[in-house]
């Protein structure tokens, strides 16, 4: 599913009238994942509650698959919109309002009249994806842990099969193992669901090996846009901008920039050390 | 879509109004409000209109944020509007009279809000509550407990978007839905809310407790008001607004 900006700029409507997106143009490369950066109050989470028409652009338009997002009050047809593009939030636990797992996951289908012994099939398989057994379909979502509060919100977007899936800050709260379980699942909703992933994140230590297209906002605006190599190519601007960079690119910069070792763009520890051992 | 709720919000600005002791904003308030409810004469209210509109230029708050907060409840007043003149057969004035009474009340209480910052309300709150001591009453606590459910306010709303949005981005489109899916939009954000309000109201009560809120004789202050001139000024003005009413409605 094609997803690009033209010109878009979003300005609250509050007494403040605070523009946080400025004319941004940008594309979602299709079928891969893409990581939007910046610092807090960049303007992120607006960008993507544009993409998932929860909010409607100021100024520009945006083009969704077949959907076109301007600044009109209604969207034709926004319920395919909303079943196409899963939007998790940050913080599920602030979000939840069934009283078990498997009522909040159906919560979406239903809405949209599934039958049910389709749909139970769906909740059972959509669970396992993010890891999760049949155990939890009558538990009450607000007693869960954080880690599994959040593979319930994932669940109960993934239940729909939406084309492109949007992650909030996935890994705010997880332990390492979760993290681990969660990069393996966006791995494998890209190679074998070809699924279009878009994530807001600054945990880039855990996201960075996963990346391949960066968008960098800073103070409403795109700072820079490109492949892995392009956007950490000069970390200074990032670190000037309070982007957070992560420790493995900054170590190959440290390197390079005191010992004049020769190292390509490692995107791993284990090349990365190779390379090292190869060179010093 | 809560973005324009303006109950409870504190608005910034270096004005004379937000710079006037909270205790005698409360206390202007309060007699404020009591001269809105003696007087039944348009003309009265028209006045004390009047009077806000200066207090409002004074306050530097955005004449919007009132209007946003009279839109808050458009609701209410309609259906009092239609109630009184379908039900209880009150003529036009009467009517006019009881709305301009809720209207004005949300400008006293939005003046009150914009321009004091919510610890200060709790002082504020405690010394008008002061004279109760004698009584034995936990003044302090009490004070505590209004000024925390003001505070709260804001957040609960929040949390009632976060819970919306959620729901829009599974198909319950609460700004495009028919009547049909706000209903169910609204129904299954209730028991949520109630949930996470508890719990917020727990993990304060843990909070206030590591830092050792309630374990010493007595709480001291950070800041200290002092009452000034410009004080003095609010309150008699407000005296000479109740003053003008009750002679208004007399004669």
């Amino acid at each position: 599913m094609e997803i690009e900006f033209k010109n878009v700029s979003y300005t609250y409507d509050s007494i403040e009238k605070k523009e946080v997106l400025k004319e941004i143009t940008t594309k979602i490369i299709k079928e891969k994942i893409n990581i939007i950066l910046g610092p807090s109050g960049s303007g992120k989470t607006t960008f993507i509650e544009l993409i998932n028409g929860l909010l409607l652009p100021s100024k520009g338009k945006i083009k969704v698959g077949n959907f076109i997002i301007g600044d009109k009050k209604k969207i034709k047809n926004i319920k395919q919109l909303r079943f196409d593009v899963g939007l998790v939030f940050q913080f599920p636990e602030e979000q939840f309002f069934k009283e078990t797992v498997k009522k909040e996951i159906a919560f979406g289908m239903e809405y949209f009249k599934y039958k049910l012994n389709v749909l139970d099939k769906r909740i059972i398989d959509s669970l396992k994806m993010v890891g999760l057994d049949e155990s939890y379909l009558n538990c009450n979502p607000l007693e869960l842990s954080d880690g599994e509060k959040r593979k319930v919100a994932i669940a109960s977007i993934l239940v729909f099969n939406p084309k492109v899936l949007i992650l909030d800050e996935p890994t705010v709260g997880l332990d390492n193992k979760s993290r681990k379980d969660l990069v393996r699942l966006i791995l494998r909703l890209k190679k074998h669901h070809k699924k279009t992933v878009i994530i807001v994140s600054h945990d880039l230590d855990v996201l960075y090996p996963i990346g391949d297209n960066y968008i960098v906002l800073s103070e409403g605006k795109l700072l820079k846009n490109g492949n892995r190599e392009e956007v950490f190519k000069n970390i200074r601007l990032l670190k000037k901008h309070n982007i957070v960079v992560p420790k493995i690119v900054e170590f190959i910069n440290r390197v390079k920039e005191k010992k004049d070792i020769k190292l390509g763009d490692e995107d791993n520890t284990r090349d990365l050390m190779k390379a090292i051992y190869r060179n010093v | 879509m809560f973005k324009r709720v303006m109950f409870c919000k504190y608005y910034h600005s270096n004005s004379l109004l937000h710079q006037i002791n909270p205790t005698a904003k409360i206390i202007s308030a309060i007699i404020l409000l009591i001269s809105c409810f003696i007087i039944n004469s348009v003309w009265l209210y028209l006045l004390l209109i009047l009077f806000f509109i200066i207090v409002i230029y004074v306050s530097k708050v955005p004449i919007k944020m009132f209007l946003y907060s009279i839109r808050n409840i458009k609701m209410l007043l309609i259906f009092l509007i239609v109630f009184n003149l379908l039900i209880m057969r009150l003529d036009i004035i009467n009517i006019t009279i009881i709305i301009l009474k809720i209207i004005s009340l949300v400008i006293i209480s939005s003046l009150l809000t914009f321009t004091t910052k919510i610890n200060s309300i709790n002082k504020g709150i405690e010394n008008v509550l002061y004279p109760l001591k004698i009584l034995k009453l936990p003044i302090s606590e009490i004070a505590l407990i209004i000024s925390l459910t003001i505070r709260f306010i804001p957040t609960i709303f929040t949390q009632a978007e976060k819970i919306l949005k959620s729901q829009a981005s599974r198909g319950v489109d609460f700004r495009n839905d028919n009547f049909k899916g706000k209903i169910i939009a609204l129904s299954s954000m209730l028991i949520p809310m109630f949930i996470l309000s508890f719990k917020r109201a727990d993990d304060l009560a843990n909070i206030m407790e590591v830092r050792l809120y309630g374990y010493t004789d007595k709480r001291t202050d950070c800041d200290i008001d002092k009452w000034t001139k410009n004080d003095t000024i609010v309150v008699i003005v407000s005296i000479f607004m109740l003053l003008l009413c009750v002679v208004g409605e007399v004669i």
